[in-house]
Parts: structure tokens; C-alpha cells; sequence
């Protein structure tokens, strides 16, 4: 199953299991509605898979309206560019109103932004602002990086109260994975990150669309050079506890992180939580090196994005201020740093830590 | 012909509202609140033609000056006063304030201070009411100048789009803080080929008369549940002599040029509604004059029992 086809069959568990459900937004009502991620759903619930007018502020807010009184719908904005239309509704409205009003009054919209990296789309497309709402109290934070992680994520946000937000990187939309499509939501928590591999050598740090090239890189290393890491992918952020102890521990008990970020380190989400891990214990001290894209926006021509973004040479590059010697590394194609990864995700295995 | 017992009670609801919020202005300029405050004085008949019209149901939400719109609705008196004061028995438990007015019991549903917001709010709130087949119409009050926002606008087109059940009231004060109306729209602007043309049903009226907005109300939601058509009720409201934002009167040049004290005396809700209780509605003046010095005492009853549980500088 890949990325999309997780999201829709997570949708369609949404809108089959309760009738207060209901999707909204640009398009989604398309035969190929919100690339693909809605397709057909709109044949199945004419009356619940809404397009709307192109008013971003105005359809999140009815949502937010809608959510309050007891419905339960689905927001789905194209780009974090748009989804900033409704940042009024988002963070003033949405992610306070239970707080404001004392209590017992939730809000549990759901929002689905995409968000980040995808050729062609240049500087105004392709922002990447997770760490705004993770500063935001209030709001339950989703960052899929694989096809279980976004299907088990819709399921479970439509068993809490909160209002949740899918920061959702379409550069992954054609990763796939073999998994079983249930989730019992009756544990009720979800994973805060998952660890993959097990080496001990270095700790690869990322979320999201970083996923994909640090399992690379992990690969690469087992192969050609014997060094053996692990990387921490974190995936949810609680809305009332963003950072649990089990991750802080999991951090503070690394050897050589290496922050591999997709978005400009400066004030992101992992610079973030490394302060926040480092700071919360006794001023622990942590090996820290980073790799993320320079401070400037991503321009539009792939020969100006060049390796913008993390990939195997820039990680190998960070993780030998650690000492790691690595003497040769693979020629980057083209399509390695411009086209988004058919990756296959099931042959990794993974401990998830709440 | 005027129904005595329900235009006392229009009279009543009024009265209540004024005498809370005077008293309430007076601890705001003695440091005894750390809410912020937006008085709703003047524009008292409003709020209560509207909700007076509206059943517990009708899903009613304000804005940052709202005291008038939640008393209206029949919210509870104790509560608020507790919640501007910020005390754990207010209506919000004090985590909201004098901007955050709530009784959902009464069908208060919120009132939230980013002006426009509410308009989308509000849609959706309509969108409920419509979706669970319920016989009620959600109601919004916003300002003149939250009316600026493109929330709004975009807000009428989806209410009408989709059918939603909701009434958009515009309380017009002519002042955005002090700016007037022509310091904001050239003189061309038009409400009613605006809100027309959004696919809504458009009413411009005076509010000095709490019954006349009442009346209006009562067509324009039977208007709405059976046209299946958005409305906006624009009502021209008198903003009393204190200014925007606290109790505070403002004396800025070229502020209320033309609405000076006179005319805000001259045009009071209150005031008017009390006369022609009397004149057309052939009440001993001395009747009303009780009955309003009742209501008075009772709301200083109240509101001085309350106070005096309040631990927070008082």
C-alpha cells in the first residue's frame, strides 16, 4: 500500500464508522480529489466529502465551527502556504478554544496540511513550519513519515477530543509498505517517535520526509563501512506534552546525534527538542551535529536546489565531525535528489517509544 | 399594539444589562478587574430584540464585547460577573475573561474577540444545526468594522452556498476604536449589493427599538428555515459615552463629531423604549419608573453578594 492509498483507506474508516464525519476541502470531491488521497469518496458519501469555495480562512473556520458542536470533520489544505490563510481559525480558534472556554468544551477538527519539499514548487510551495505548531499548545501534531504511520494516525484522531494536525510531506506520497490496515485505538496513545536499527554508533535524529534518507544512509553504512546506527523518527506530539520522558531518555541515551532536518535548523523543530531534552535533565550534555538545508527559502530550478536538502553525501559529511571516516560516497543521480522516493518501508523493522 | 407583560420584560432585560455593566465599569476604573473590557452601554437593544427572538435552541455566539449578547440569551448573571473578575466560578472557570462569555445551556455558545472570526464560527455552527435536522438557525454579532473583514464576506458565500441556517448581525456603532466609517470605505461602498449579491438577505434598520428588532428578527428566522437562505441584520446601534475598549471615554479631535452627548442621550435605547412604553403604551410612567429601580436593585444585589465571595483585589 502506498502513502496515498494509506490516507484514503484511512478515510474511508473515518466516514464508514461514524456518520458525524466529514472531509472538506479544495477539490476532494475530484475523481483523483486531493492526489488521490480522497479519490471516489466522494461516490460513497455525497453528502460528507465537500468542495468547498476557495476560502481557506472561512471553510477552516465553518470546520472549526462544525467541530465544536459535536461533528467531526476533516480539513484538507494543499500546501502549508494555504493552510496559513486559516491560521486565525488554526491556532486562535481551534488549538485555545477548549482551554478559553474552561474546559469540557472540545474542538476535535482534524486538519491534513501538506507541507515541505516537492520538486517544481519553489519558495513559495515548499515552506516547512512544523515547529510553529508544536509551539502551539492545544493542538494534537501528526508528522507521518511512512504508510502505517498516516493510516493509524487518521484512526486514531478520530478517537480524541483534540484538535489534530497531519503535517503531511507529499514528497513521500509514493513510499509504500506491506501492513495490516487495523489499529485498535483502545490502548489510546499513539507512538511519539519509532527507532529504527539498532546500531549504537551514531543516533540519526529526523521526522517526516527525513525518514527515507537517513534509512538509506543507515544501509549504506552497514554495507560499505561497518559503522552501525539507529535513527529516532519522531511522529506525534501530544497536545498537552510534546516531548514524553521515554523520548527525552531515548535522546539523552545516544551516542553522536546527528540532527538531520529537512527544514533550516534555526528555530525548527529538532533544534527545539534537542533544548528542550538537554535543558529538562540537569543540563545533560549530548554530542550534537546537525544537516539541514541553509537558511533561505528552496528556490524552483533543480539546479539552484542542487543538495538543498539532506541526502547520504551531506549526512556522511555531518557525521564525520564525530571522527566517522567515510572515503568514498556514491555519485548522487538526479533523480536521488529531485524526484520523490518510490521507497519501500517494509523491510525495516522499528520499536516505537510513547 | 404593544403586549405589556413581553415589552416589560424587553424593558427589564435592558435595564439588567446596563445596571451590571455600569457597576462593572466602576471597579474597572478602581484597578478591582484585570480582564480586558468592551462595554456594550447604548447598544443594549440589540442584543435583546435579537435574542428575544430566538428560542434556547437558536445557537447564539458574540465577539470581544458581547456582556449584552450573553445576558440576552439568557445567560447566567452570577457567572459572568465571577468570570470578569476571574474567579474559578466564572462562566469560563477565568481562563477566558470578559472577551470569552459562555452558557451553552442557554445556547450561548461562545464569544471569541477576533472580530471576523466568528463569522466562519458561526457557519458552522448553522452547518450543525442543518446537518442534525434540527428547526433553529445559529445567530453571529459582530461590528462594523469586524464586518471589514474578509472573513465575513467569504462566510456569507459559503453560508449560502451550502444553506446554512444563520443570521449575521452587524451592531454598526460607526466606530472601528475611533475610526469612523469614511475613515474605512470610500463612498461608494454598499452593504446591501455586497451581502445581495453573496446570495443573503440583507436588512438595514435603526436598533432604538428593542421591539421593532425584535419583530424583524422573528420574519428573518422563519425566512431563513423556510427560504433556506442566509440573512445579515444590520442594525444601526448608538455607542454610549464610553469609548472601544474599557470604560475608558475617549477625546480624541474629530471623535464623535456629530453623535456629541445630546444625541447619545437624545437616542438611548432605554430611554426611548421607556417613552414609548409610556406614550403608546399608555404605562404609568411611575410603574416604569419602579419597575426599573427593581431591576437595578436586584442586579446590585446580585452583583455585591457575588463580589463579595471574590478574593482577587477586591
Amino acid at each position: 500500500m502506498n502513502f496515498v492509498e494509506a490516507i484514503r483507506d484511512g478515510h474511508l474508516y473515518q466516514l464508514s464508522n461514524n456518520e458525524l464525519c466529514y472531509i472538506i476541502g479544495l477539490g476532494v470531491n475530484y475523481p483523483n480529489g486531493a492526489d488521490g488521497s480522497t479519490k471516489g469518496l466522494a461516490i460513497l458519501y455525497p453528502e460528507r466529502v465537500l468542495d468547498v469555495p476557495v476560502s481557506e480562512l472561512s471553510f477552516t473556520g465553518m470546520a472549526v465551527g462544525m467541530a465544536a458542536q459535536g461533528l467531526r470533520p476533516v480539513v484538507h489544505h494543499g500546501r502549508i502556504e494555504f493552510a496559513m490563510l486559516a491560521f486565525d481559525q488554526i491556532f486562535t480558534q481551534a488549538s485555545r478554544w477548549n482551554y478559553m472556554f474552561g474546559g469540557d468544551y472540545p474542538c476535535p477538527i482534524s486538519l491534513r496540511i501538506c507541507i515541505g519539499r516537492q520538486w517544481g514548487n519553489g519558495p513559495q510551495h515548499t515552506a516547512n513550519y512544523h515547529s510553529m505548531f508544536i509551539q502551539s499548545p492545544g493542538l494534537d501534531v501528526f508528522i507521518p513519515a511512512t504508510p502505517e504511520d498516516v493510516f493509524r494516525g487518521l484512526i486514531y484522531s478520530s478517537s480524541i477530543d483534540r484538535p489534530s494536525v497531519f503535517l503531511e510531506s507529499r514528497w513521500l506520497y509514493r513510499t509504500s509498505q506491506d501492513f495490516e490496515a487495523t489499529f485498535d485505538n483502545s490502548q489510546g496513545k499513539f507512538e511519539t517517535a519509532s527507532i529504527y536499527g539498532e546500531g549504537n554508533d551514531f543516533t540519526l535524529l529526523t521526522y517526516g520526509d527525513g525518514l527515507v534518507d537517513c534509512l538509506k544512509f543507515i544501509d549504506f553504512c552497514n554495507e560499505n563501512y561497518g559503522y552501525h546506527g539507529r535513527v529516532i523518527c519522531l511522529k506525534y506530539f501530544h497536545a498537552d506534552l510534546r516531548y514524553s520522558e521515554e523520548l527525552i531518555q531515548a535522546i539523552l541515551n545516544s551516542n553522536n546525534v546527528l540532527a538531520v532536518d529537512t527544514a533550516p535548523f534555526e528555530g525548527g523543530l529538532l533544534a527545539s527538542f534537542i533544548g528542550y531534552a538537554v535543558t529538562h535533565h540537569k543540563h545533560e550534555s549530548l554530542k550534537v551535529e546537525k544537516c539541514s538545508p541553509p537558511h533561505h527559502p528552496c528556490p524552483t530550478s533543480p539546479l539552484l536546489v542542487g543538495e538543498y536538502y539532506p541526502n547520504i553525501k551531506s549526512i556522511a559529511a555531518s557525521l564525520s565531525n564525530f571522527g566517522f571516516t567515510f572515503n568514498e560516497l556514491p555519485e548522487l543521480l538526479f533523480d536521488d535528489l529531485h524526484v520523490a522516493p518510490n521507497f519501500d518501508y517494509s523491510d525495516y523493522k522499528y520499536v516505537n517509544i510513547y | 399594539m404593544l403586549n405589556l407583560d413581553s415589552s416589560l420584560k424587553l424593558l427589564s432585560k435592558m435595564v439588567r444589562i446596563r445596571a451590571v455593566e455600569e457597576l462593572i465599569a466602576n471597579d474597572f476604573l478602581n484597578n478591582k478587574i484585570f480582564s480586558f473590557l468592551h462595554l456594550s452601554i447604548g447598544q443594549e437593544s440589540a442584543a435583546v430584540g435579537v435574542c428575544s427572538a430566538l428560542n434556547t435552541e437558536d445557537l447564539v455566539m458574540g465577539n470581544h464585547r458581547s456582556h449584552h449578547h450573553y445576558l440576552a440569551k439568557g445567560g447566567d448573571l452570577e457567572k459572568m460577573i465571577y468570570e470578569i473578575y476571574g474567579d474559578s466560578r466564572g462562566c469560563c472557570k477565568g481562563f477566558g475573561g470578559s472577551m470569552h462569555m459562555l452558557d451553552r445551556s442557554v445556547g450561548f455558545v461562545g464569544s471569541t474577540p477576533i472580530l471576523g472570526s466568528v463569522a466562519p464560527l458561526g457557519t458552522g455552527i448553522g452547518f450543525y444545526l442543518k446537518a442534525t435536522k434540527r428547526d433553529n438557525i445559529a445567530v453571529i454579532f459582530i461590528g462594523d468594522g469586524a464586518a471589514e473583514e474578509g472573513a465575513f464576506y467569504e462566510s456569507i458565500n459559503l453560508a449560502a452556498l451550502f444553506k446554512v441556517p444563520i443570521l449575521f448581525v452587524i451592531e454598526d456603532n460607526k466606530y472601528s476604536v475611533i475610526s469612523s466609517h469614511s475613515d474605512r470605505k470610500s463612498k461608494d461602498y454598499s452593504y446591501s449589493k455586497i451581502i445581495e449579491g453573496l446570495g443573503a438577505t440583507y436588512v438595514n434598520m435603526a436598533a432604538k427599538d428593542v421591539a421593532e428588532v425584535n419583530s424583524t428578527v422573528t420574519s428573518l428566522k422563519a425566512g431563513i428555515l423556510q427560504g433556506r437562505k442566509p440573512a445579515v441584520l444590520h442594525l444601526d446601534v448608538v455607542r454610549g459615552v464610553y469609548g472601544h475598549s474599557g470604560p475608558l471615554k475617549e477625546n480624541a479631535p474629530h471623535y464623535r463629531v456629530n453623535d456629541n452627548i445630546d444625541f447619545i442621550t437624545a437616542n438611548d435605547c432605554i430611554g426611548f423604549y421607556k417613552d414609548k412604553l409610556i406614550v403608546d403604551g399608555g404605562i404609568e410612567a411611575d410603574v416604569i419608573e419602579t419597575l426599573i429601580e427593581e431591576e437595578i436593585k436586584e442586579v446590585e444585589t446580585v452583583f455585591f453578594n457575588v463580589r463579595s465571595n471574590i478574593k482577587i483585589r477586591i
